[in-house]
């Protein structure tokens, strides 16, 4: 059998991120992939030295367009570490809640992409119409529907009041009602399944050897996910991650729905034992010495590295990304599969290559 | 049957979404819209020129301006022409400069604006009386100033 090779990608390939997979196919099967990346740098880790550290808060949320908020969370860790500063627990609860709300957003967005991937345009819209009540009251606590840019060294900017409270607990049992039957749906539907169940195989040893991260790990059956540190009030609030045993696709996307649940309980349990107080210290010195922080993004574990000498510049900030560990697995995932099967499997993973290439 | 009873209710119930542009949803009171300035009340203490992360605002002090006085031969100042430039496309609408605004005068506005066709900055161009709040000389303490 003669073999093609051929790129797909980079202008969007299923998702509208700049990725190229160079396939090469037998027939309708695909036996070798390479992806290619490198076309979207935006050299954000050198804007980060040439900022005054209290300002890069801002451009560390702008890595990732749907992960921002965790950005910016991990970014204020990593800074509160590297000074010893103690955030007071009204901003660590406070932190969970606009966090969790970037999750769900997150992964209701890669919920109606991924049914789309395969064809269920009307699912597709169904998901995010849910998301739309989640940007609700993301606008309606932070004044915006996605940078929420409520984090700042030394704890968060913004306050709930009672009232906002109350809104935001009716906000949710709304969103209740919206997406319990679009779970049973990803749960349930027979043609999901045909697209999924036992497509894009990442073997349990295999994933931890890539080093795989996120949802793609925990559907490979990991329980590994850096809200285990208990980093912000994740410790407090008992926080036990969710695994799949399945491998797939079908795993992988099981892993997300179920987050969005997770994600709702734990708002709503931040909602109820949100306690009184502070919400944020003062700052006045200037970062010295080195810190590392690892923070649960809706993609998987980020890894924020600062250094700084104590003048207001950071003389260094590392950033990795879960998509950048998240990409070798395809090379494991897309080797054998039917090329119909390849926008559905790479989307599996949830790539962003804004985050990747930073 | 079941399928049925859900087309004829899909058939005869109203649009889910909303009729954009006739129909609007008003933004929520903490929404960080198109920023306002009202320059009169400005004191040129430039807070919210340092605070600023992306650089959005610039306030340029002039030279003292002067004006001939009644007595013969004689000048007396007429304060300082301050030239305040706002760029709303550097602008992240992250709303730390009316954090700062010690006077109160950078507001959201809270209405939806409609886009904009042109590029250009927004300048505001006024004197600082001599009897109004003196100029502050500038902090050089770059970086630290967002507190
Ligand atoms: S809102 Fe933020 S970015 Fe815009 S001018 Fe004010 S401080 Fe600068
Ligand atoms: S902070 Fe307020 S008073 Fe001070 S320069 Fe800016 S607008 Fe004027």
């Amino acid at each position: 059998m003669a073999r093609v090779t051929f790129p797909f990608g980079p202008q969007h390939p299923v998702l509208p991120e700049p990725v190229q997979l160079i396939l090469t196919c037998e027939d309708e099967k695909v036996v070798e992939v390479k992806p290619r990346i490198g076309y979207m740098h935006r050299g954000i880790e050198k804007g980060c030295e040439l900022n005054p550290y209290k300002h890069n808060v801002f451009l560390c949320e702008r890595i990732c367009g749907i992960c921002s908020f965790i950005h910016a969370e991990a970014y204020c860790e990593v800074i509160e570490k590297a000074m010893g500063i103690e955030v007071p627990p009204r901003a660590r609860y406070l932190r969970v809640f606009w966090a969790e709300l970037s999750r769900m957003h997150s992964h209701l967005l890669w919920l109606g992409l991924f049914a789309d991937g395969f064809g269920l345009e009307s699912l597709f819209m169904q998901c995010w119409r849910a998301r739309e009540l989640v940007l609700d009251v993301s606008e309606l606590t932070s004044g915006h529907r996605i940078i929420q840019s409520t984090c700042v060294v030394g704890g968060v900017r913004k306050d709930l009041d009672a009232e906002q409270i109350r809104t935001v607990r009716k906000m949710l049992k709304q969103f209740k009602e919206l997406y319990t039957p679009i779970f049973q749906v990803f749960q349930h539907d027979r043609t999901i399944k045909s697209r999924t169940w036992g497509k894009g195989i990442l073997p349990k040893d295999v994933a931890w050897q890539l080093g795989a991260v996120g949802p793609t790990i925990r559907g490979s059956g990991w329980a590994f996910d850096a809200r285990m540190d208990g980093y912000a009030a994740y410790g407090e609030l008992g926080f036990e991650p969710v695994v799949e045993e399945g491998c797939d696709s079908y795993a992988r996307m099981m892993v997300r729905a179920r987050e969005v649940w997770q994600s709702w309980e734990l708002i709503n349990l931040v909602l109820d034992r949100l306690p009184a107080g502070e919400i944020n210290v003062p700052v006045e010195d200037n970062p010295k010495g080195e810190a590392i922080h690892r923070a649960e993004q809706p993609r998987g574990e980020v890894i924020y590295y600062c250094r700084g000498d104590g003048s207001p510049n950071l003389k260094r900030l590392k950033v990795r990304t879960p998509s950048f560990a998240n990409l070798p697995t395809l090379l494991v995932m897309l080797p054998g599969c039917e090329l119909a099967d390849v926008p559905v499997i790479t989307l599996s993973i949830d790539p962003c290559i804004a985050c990747t290439e930073r | 049957m079941k399928m049925l009873s859900v087309v004829l209710k899909n058939l005869f119930s109203p649009p889910v979404t909303r009729k954009y542009p006739q129909e609007n949803r008003s933004p929520f009171p903490a929404t960080r819209g198109e920023i306002v300035f009202t320059v009169e009340e400005c004191m040129t203490c430039r807070r919210c020129e340092r605070t600023c992360p992306v650089g959005a605002i610039k306030v340029e002090i002039g030279p003292r301006l002067e004006v001939a006085s009644a007595s013969e031969g004689q000048t007396r100042s007429a304060g300082r022409l301050i030239k305040r430039r706002y760029d709303p496309y550097k602008c992240i609408y992250c709303g730390l400069c009316i954090e700062v605004c010690p006077q109160g005068i950078i507001v959201f506005q809270g209405t939806h604006t409609s886009p904009a066709t042109r590029k250009e900055e927004k300048v505001a161009v006024y004197t600082l009386g001599a009897r109004k709040p003196a100029v502050r000389p500038v902090e050089e303490k770059k970086g630290a100033a967002m507190n």
